[in-house]
C-alpha cells in the first residue's frame, strides 16, 4: 500500500499527460480546423455578397439598361452563339456582289477564348479562310465588304496575287459564356 | 490518518490534482466551443446555399453583364482592328509607279507586309531600295537579293516590310 502512495505523484503526472495528449490536444486540433472552416465560409459569404452587389449594380445601371434595349444590334456584331450559317450567307452574298463564285469554307472555332478585358466575358474566335480570283477592280471592294460587315470580321492574313487566286484568313467572333 | 499524511505529502499532491481539474475544465470549455462552432458552420452553410441558389450561374449568367461584355468586346475588337483595305491603299500610295507587285502578303498580328515584285532595270531597283530604306513609315525587315529574269528582262526581288505606327497615320 505504501508503495502505491509513494508512486501516487508519478501516477498523477501520468494522468495529467494522458489527458493533455489524448483529450485536450485532439480537441484543440478540431477547434483549429473548425475555425479555419468557419473563416473560409465567412470569406465565401463576403464574395457572394460582393457578387450580389455587382449584379444589382449591373441590373440597375441606366447605361447598361440602354444597351440591353439595343441588344439586337450588339447581337448582330457579336452574337452569343457562333451562328456560322449567318457568316456563310454573308460570304455567299459578298462573292455574288463581286461576281465571284463562293466554293465554301471550313470554320475553325479556336479553343482558347480571347480575353480583351479581364473583368468581362471573353470572346471565342471563329477562323476561316477564303479564296478568290481578284483583280484590281474588285479587290478593294471584296476586302471592304468583309471588313465593313455588320458581324465583326477581321482579316488576319492575306496572300494577294494579281494573276491568280488570292487567299485570306479571316476571324469572326462570338461571346464566350465561360 | 496520521501515518497517511506522513506517506502522502498533500503539499506535493494538491498541485497535480489542481492541474487535472483545470484540464477537465479546459476540456469542457473546448467541447462547448466546438459545439457552438459546429452550429455556426451549419447555419452559415445553409445560408450560403440559399444565397448561391439566388445567384445561380453567377455574374456570367446575368443578362446585363452579358450585354456589357458584348459592348466592351466590340469596342476592343474595333480598336485593335487594322483595316487591310487601308493598308493596301496606303502601301500603293507610297510605292513608285515603276514597281510591279507579283505577290502581296499581309500579316495583321506581326504588322508585316511581304512583296514579290519586279522593276524594269537595275537603276530602278537601286532607286527603289534607297527610297524604301529612307521611308519613316516602313522598315525594311528582310529582302532577297535581286536577280535579272531572262524571261522578261525584269529585275525580280522580294522584300518584307514592318509597318510602323506612323503608317496608320495619314
Amino acid at each position: 500500500m505504501s508503495i502505491i502512495f509513494k508512486l501516487l505523484p508519478i501516477i498523477l503526472v501520468s494522468i495529467i499527460f494522458y489527458l493533455l495528449m489524448n483529450d485536450l490536444y485532439p480537441k484543440y486540433q478540431e477547434l483549429i480546423n473548425l475555425t479555419k472552416n468557419l473563416n473560409e465560409l465567412q470569406n465565401k459569404e463576403k464574395k457572394i455578397n460582393e457578387l450580389e452587389r455587382l449584379i444589382r449594380a449591373f441590373s440597375e445601371n441606366p447605361n447598361i439598361q440602354q444597351l440591353v434595349t439595343n441588344r439586337e444590334v450588339l447581337d448582330l456584331w457579336l452574337p452569343l452563339e457562333p451562328k456560322i450559317e449567318y457568316i456563310l450567307a454573308f460570304l455567299a452574298g459578298i462573292y455574288q456582289i463581286n461576281n465571284l463564285t463562293f466554293q465554301g469554307t471550313e470554320f475553325n472555332i479556336v479553343n482558347e477564348p480571347k480575353v480583351y478585358n479581364q473583368n468581362i466575358l471573353p470572346v471565342r474566335i471563329i477562323e476561316f479562310s477564303l479564296q478568290a480570283e481578284l483583280n484590281k477592280d474588285n479587290l478593294i471592294s471584296f476586302i471592304d465588304n468583309i471588313e465593313k460587315s455588320s458581324r465583326l470580321m477581321v482579316i488576319k492574313q492575306a496572300k494577294i496575287f494579281p494573276d491568280d487566286k488570292s487567299s485570306f484568313i479571316v476571324e469572326s467572333y462570338y461571346l464566350s459564356e465561360k | 490518518m496520521e501515518s497517511w499524511r506522513n506517506i502522502i505529502p498533500l503539499g506535493l499532491i494538491a498541485p497535480f490534482l489542481i492541474i487535472i481539474l483545470i484540464e477537465y475544465g479546459i476540456g469542457y470549455g473546448l467541447n462547448f466551443y466546438t459545439q457552438r462552432l459546429n452550429q455556426q458552420i451549419s447555419e452559415l452553410e445553409a445560408k450560403l446555399k440559399q444565397k448561391e441558389e439566388g445567384i445561380k450561374g453567377g455574374l456570367e449568367a446575368n443578362e446585363a453583364f452579358k450585354v456589357f461584355s458584348q459592348a466592351v468586346n466590340i469596342v476592343e475588337i474595333l480598336k485593335s482592328k487594322q483595316s487591310l483595305s487601308f493598308v493596301i491603299q496606303r502601301f500603293n500610295e507610297l510605292m513608285p509607279k515603276f514597281l510591279t507587285i507579283k505577290e502581296f502578303d499581309y500579316d495583321a498580328d506581326t504588322w508585316k507586309i511581304g512583296i514579290s515584285a519586279t522593276v524594269p532595270s537595275w537603276q530602278d531597283y537601286f532607286r527603289f531600295h534607297k527610297y524604301v530604306t529612307s521611308l519613316e513609315v516602313l522598315e525594311l525587315a528582310e529582302f532577297t537579293p535581286p536577280s535579272l529574269s531572262e524571261n522578261n528582262n525584269l529585275i525580280e526581288f522580294s522584300m518584307v516590310f514592318l509597318l510602323k505606327p506612323a503608317f496608320y497615320q495619314q
